[in-house]
């Protein structure tokens, strides 16, 4: 199997990526809109109803009862979700580039070490930032959703996975650095 | 650089074209051009072999040394 240059594993992931990318610009405009609709509509939940789902099962609660929904703490979490999507949009940007270059050329390029470094402190700054903001949405739901006979409690766990691989990540790109110098000594090689 | 590459001189002695000599050596024109106007960083001894052979020189004629002119304290 080929998986570098033309007709390769790189370029069918190329493919993959874009259409990815544009599915995933498509779904911020969306969310833009959702917002708005919200904003200027009637920001209601579903009443009397909730889900909470975790891995491999979900919890449906009826009977829910819900306190009015302030437009700006709405927005809020709105902005708070927003920056997570925009850190997921930059990481996907990147990869669709790096995979480009990987269709096209040698992955040995300054370019590429760039890209792979910005994807590493991406996923240093969301696993830094997820837990910041699923927080505060854990505090903001338990605020306005009560549940008889059930306590919601907001909770902080940091996701140290997510350091860990994008500190592995920025070393990558390091390593990658390291080839590029290698293939521009080998270009100027004759 | 103080390594001069003189392969243009040999060449004019020789009267052989970039594009023959790149043809015999078995090297791109763009990279025969490169090392004629020292824009390259090394060179491989099967080059450098490739080209004494083609151009019936030694590796000298090919390529002279001259040491960096660095001024005293003087300026002179």
């Amino acid at each position: 199997m080929k998986y570098l240059g033309e007709k390769s594993a790189s370029s069918v992931m190329k493919v993959v990526l874009d259409v990815a990318w544009y599915l995933a610009l498509v779904g911020a405009v969306l969310l833009v809109l959702f917002m708005a609709y919200w904003l200027v509509g009637d920001p209601a939940l579903p009443t009397g109803l909730l889900q909470i789902e975790t891995p491999g099962l979900a919890f449906r609660f009826t009977g829910v009862i819900q306190e009015p929904v302030l437009r700006t703490k709405f927005a809020l979490q709105f902005i708070l979700i927003y920056l997570l999507l925009a850190v997921g949009l930059l990481v996907l940007f990147q990869l669709r580039k790096i995979f480009a270059n990987l269709a096209g050329r040698t992955p040995f390029t300054k370019e590429n070490v760039r890209r792979i470094r910005i994807i590493g402190i991406a996923a240093i700054v969301y696993a830094l930032l997820s837990p910041v903001v699923y927080c505060l949405m854990g505090l903001y739901l338990s605020n306005i959703i009560h549940l008889p006979g059930v306590e919601l409690i907001a909770s902080f766990r940091l996701d140290l996975g997510g350091i860990f691989l994008g500190a592995v990540i920025i070393i990558l790109a390091e390593v990658f650095n390291y080839g590029a110098r290698l293939q521009e000594e080998q270009d100027l090689t004759v | 650089m103080p390594i001069i590459v003189r392969l243009d001189r040999v060449m004019a002695d020789r009267k052989i074209s970039l594009t023959e000599l790149a043809g015999r050596v078995g090297i791109t024109m763009a990279n025969l051009s490169l090392l004629k106007n020292e824009k390259v960083r090394a060179i491989r001894f099967s080059t450098l072999e490739a080209l004494c052979r083609e151009l019936d020189c030694q590796p000298g004629d090919l390529l002279e040394y001259q040491p960096e002119q660095t001024e005293d304290s003087w300026g002179t």
